[in-house]
């Protein structure tokens, strides 16, 4: 009904303002610049590389707050939610993003082109980053170590602030479903040399409630600030310095009821996340120029759960990391055929947690290169090398080629081959932790691990026996991927877009835990090998239809595949087995059994209608959000989901607003997310049923 | 689910009967629930015997009247360091019904109290994130009896429960482990099921 209510609404406005315009906006889409595929300024339509923007007005129009928000509008891109686990699944930590299905710890997340740290079982949680400050995300999809080393195997995603420009007072309030309460201001100043922007943001909810059988709240009260602050000073024509500042602080509260049906412990996490990010521009001349990067970051968070009843202790976590990088890029105008970027870094990362024996370091060099070629007309070919060295693990050479070829004014095609590799993380190498309660299990770091003392434990009779595993722990490599993309481009009538993109990961050397040893109690002890070998491989369709000048028409599609190529080997030869109910007897699966990595949905979709009309000051938007049923868990042994109880079922999310601009200054908002209230408290839980906002924003501009 | 289950055993019985006129004896297939101590540390095992189908008294757990006996997840077989039996067990990557006959040879002992003849990872997964263990799919376990007959056996499920047998959830902790099993025992004399 209340469907049928906001259709009306946009059918009439459409009907009411009906214009055979032909918008600009949508040629100069192709025409805006990117950074993030080629780490230097690119018209989007000479990028050889898939790229896709997310503008500002899409984001104020979809009313979206945290990054989560808006990147699960976007095709291909899948917000996992705390289930699955293992190296090729989920991971537990929520709101993690997997792209074109590789998993979060593959995917590298940036802001202003520099690393965002504090992940956590290798997943950055997004709901950390607020996007009031952003002038735009980019996109860049497929493997890009070549230019951004350890992480970027499924992609980049770049987050870009608002630029150091113009004189101007924002702010704005939203309250809504579940007392979400977000303010914000953010100011620009530009004087001759120097120019100034800030953002200070506060978001607070009080949770919500998914399952009702349960004591625990789905999601517990939460407050968190983010400032960010920018600075730039020209010292002449030639250079400038950009320092970019960025802090994060979060409170979250915990309550759980531990063996009760009441609360009888709780207490609260702190996050505190700080970026100092000094720039350093230099144009040598109208060919060369020179930036000098500095990063400095600090993660940190602590929780600490208390007994209710006694006050007592109960739980205790303090992880600590430090990133700090030094980064210098040069760009050389060859000749009018060849554009050359060079460049080169140092890095060390540290971290500090209670589940590690002692504090750990890293140092790593890199550098790349990079060729860009425009020797033949309508063609561009990119070619990029990355070298990363590092302390504690294999050294890693990835390589880049891309082409663009431009066939006709109206269709173009994209070809481009890449390498990608995700160092292991800290828990692979360093955990060191035992399970005292009824399981007893133990687990390892590949560098904790110890061959000799599962040796003089067995001794001691408290082994039982050694696995074959156990001889294969060594050195840890970097989970590596080579990825082919293929796609076209075609526009016509100015109005009509299509962007059509196959690809195709392989990834090898995927980390995992496997059981090593056998303790006597039955129990296991598990240590991480570079073991799986796995596949993503699909088609993202991507189509934009400007109907009227002020109705935008966007669709997008993709379907996947992905497969454990060990499992689908052993599927293929009869070798696995499986129930179809929990319960039931075994029996031997065939290939169309098998489901793939969890946590995929085959099927991804959506359907975004956007209004906007500057002349009376309305503006609408309605997005309809598709994936389709995934694996969650492995009840039968076989590694992979097969029974119906292992999938989270098939959802879609229907999100809407409305807007209108009341003067110059003030605009006022409206929305309702999620509006078939579809909610899955086990497997989704980050997702809440259907809620409201409404908010108020002021802008003044000189 | 017993009614099922007796039906199912009648099928199967049947059906084995039919098939198999000429052969000495059928043998009787069986799925039934067994309720484990779920600690994995206290308390005794429960015990099994394949020649009466049902539980044995923990009090006649050092005697020859148990085949295997069970403690949270771990399996004890009556041989050596376990019970004076001389019980055998070992586990085949088939699915219970592709195990037409036991195999001759390759019977395990828990030659140890840290040596026993089954596994952990011979025959569930744990996973450590979830904290819940499955039984794999595809694996029997072919016993050689302390009568010196053959028994083949699938565990269909494992689930927490408290000491009525009663499925519980967290935050209620499981006092026992519920298992329901499937197995066929051959009392005559002859490898076959």
């Amino acid at each position: 009904m209340r469907l049928l209510v906001i259709t009306i609404f946009i059918l009439s406005s459409i009907s009411a303002t009906a214009q055979e315009a032909i918008d600009s906006a949508f040629l100069k889409s192709l025409n805006e610049i990117v950074v993030t595929a080629t780490r230097t300024e690119r018209k989007l339509g000479n990028v050889a590389i898939p790229t896709q923007i997310i503008s500002q007005k899409t984001i104020s129009l979809s009313g979206s707050l945290r990054l989560n928000d808006i990147l699960q509008e976007q095709t291909g891109l899948f917000i996992t939610s705390g289930s699955g686990s293992g190296a090729v699944g989920g991971g537990v930590f929520g709101n993690g993003i997997q792209m074109q299905g590789l998993s979060p710890d593959h995917t590298m997340i940036l802001l202003d082109g520099e690393p965002l740290i504090g992940r956590q079982g290798g997943v950055m949680d997004l709901s950390r980053f607020a996007i009031g400050n952003i002038k735009k995300i980019e996109i860049v999809k497929g493997p890009s170590s070549s230019l951004y080393g350890s992480e970027a195997m499924g992609g980049v995603i770049n987050i870009i602030s608002e630029p150091l420009q113009g004189k101007q007072i924002n702010a704005g309030i939203r309250s809504g479903s579940f007392l979400n309460t977000d303010v914000y201001a953010s100011g620009n100043y530009t004087g001759k040399k120097a120019a100034l922007y800030f953002f200070g943001n506060r978001n607070s909810s009080n949770g919500y409630e998914l399952d009702k059988s349960t004591p625990e709240k789905t999601l517990d009260p939460y407050y968190n600030y983010t400032s960010h602050l920018k600075f730039s000073y020209r010292f002449s024509p030639k250079t400038k310095l950009i320092v970019n500042n960025r802090y994060f602080f979060a409170n979250q509260e915990s309550f759980y009821a531990i063996n009760s049906t009441k609360i009888n412990v709780g207490g609260k996490g702190t996050t505190n996340d700080l970026t100092i990010n000094p720039v350093l521009l230099h144009k040598f001349n109208n060919k060369i120029s020179s930036q000098l990067r500095f990063l400095i970051s600090n993660f940190r968070f602590t929780q600490q759960l208390d007994s209710i009843t006694n006050s007592k202790q109960y739980y205790y976590d303090d992880f600590r990391q430090g990133f700090y990088r030094a980064e210098n890029q040069n760009d050389f105008e060859l000749n009018q055929f060849n554009t050359l970027s060079l460049g080169g870094g140092y890095t060390l990362q540290t971290v500090n947690t209670t589940r590690y024996k002692e504090k750990k370091e890293q140092q790593m060099l890199h550098a790349f290169l990079q060729n860009e070629w425009h020797g033949v007309k309508n063609l561009i070919v990119i070619a990029g090398l990355r070298y990363d060295n590092n302390s504690d693990y294999a050294s890693r050479l990835s390589p880049k080629l891309a082409v663009n070829y431009k066939l006709t004014e109206n269709i173009k095609f994209n070809a481009s081959y890449g390498a990608g590799f995700k160092a292991p993380d800290f828990r692979q190498l360093y955990l060191s932790f035992t399970n005292n309660a009824a399981e007893g299990y133990s687990i390892y770091g590949a560098n904790e691990f110890s061959l000799e003392r599962l040796q003089l434990q067995k001794q001691q009779g408290l082994i039982a026996e050694i696995l074959p595993a156990a001889f294969q722990i060594t050195t840890l490599k970097p989970e590596v991927s080579t990825g082919f993309n293929f796609g076209f481009q075609f526009h016509s009538l100015k109005k009509f877009r299509a962007h059509v993109n196959f690809f195709r990961n392989d990834i090898d050397n995927l980390i995992n835990y496997l059981p090593v040893a056998t303790n006597a109690n039955s129990t296991s002890v598990f240590s991480y090998v570079n073991i799986n070998r796995a596949f993503t491989q699909g088609v993202e369709l991507n189509l934009n239809y400007q109907l009227f000048t002020k109705l935008n028409f966007s669709g997008g599609y993709q379907y996947l595949e992905t497969a454990d190529k060990t499992i689908l080997e052993d599927v293929k030869q009869g070798k696995l087995f499986g129930r179809d109910i929990a319960g039931g007897s075994a029996r031997v699966l065939n290939k169309n059994d098998y489901s793939g990595l969890l946590n995929r949905s085959k099927h991804l979709a959506n359907l975004r209608l956007f209004y906007d009309d500057v002349k009376t000051g309305w503006a609408s938007s309605l997005r309809f959000i598709y994936r389709s049923r995934f694996g969650v868990t492995d009840k039968d042994g076989n590694g992979f989901a097969n029974m119906d109880e292992e999938f989270a079922k098939a959802m879609l999310q229907v999100n809407a607003t409305v807007s209108k601009q009341i003067n110059k200054q003030f605009n006022v908002q409206a929305g309702i997310n999620n509006l078939f209230n579809q909610t899955n408290a086990k497997y989704i839980p980050n997702l809440p049923g259907i809620h409201f906002f409404a908010a108020i924003h002021y802008s003044f501009k000189k | 689910m017993k009614t099922t289950s007796v039906v199912f055993a009648a099928i199967l019985f049947l059906a084995v009967s039919c098939k198999k006129e000429d052969k000495p004896a059928p043998a009787s297939v069986a799925t039934i629930d067994f309720l484990v101590n779920g600690s994995a540390t206290q308390g005794n095992y429960d015990f099994f015997s394949f020649t009466s189908g049902t539980k044995v008294a923990a009090s006649d757990s050092n005697s020859t009247k148990w085949d295997f006996a069970m403690r949270f997840e771990t399996f004890i077989i009556n041989s050596n360091a376990s019970g004076p039996g001389s019980a055998g067990v070992q586990v085949l990557n088939q699915t219970f019904d592709a195990v037409t006959s036991a195999p001759e040879a390759g019977y395990k002992y828990d030659t140890a109290v840290a040596q026993k003849a089954i596994k952990a990872n011979d025959w569930y997964i744990y996973n450590p994130t979830t904290r819940s263990f499955s039984p794999i799919a595809g694996k029997t376990f072919v016993f050689r009896t302390v009568t010196n007959n053959y028994a083949k056996l699938e565990v269909l499920s494992a689930d927490p429960a408290d000491d009525a047998g009663n499925l519980v959830v967290p935050p209620t902790r499981p006092t026992k482990i519920k298992y329901k099993i499937r197995f066929a025992y051959q009392p005559g004399n002859t490898r076959n099921f």
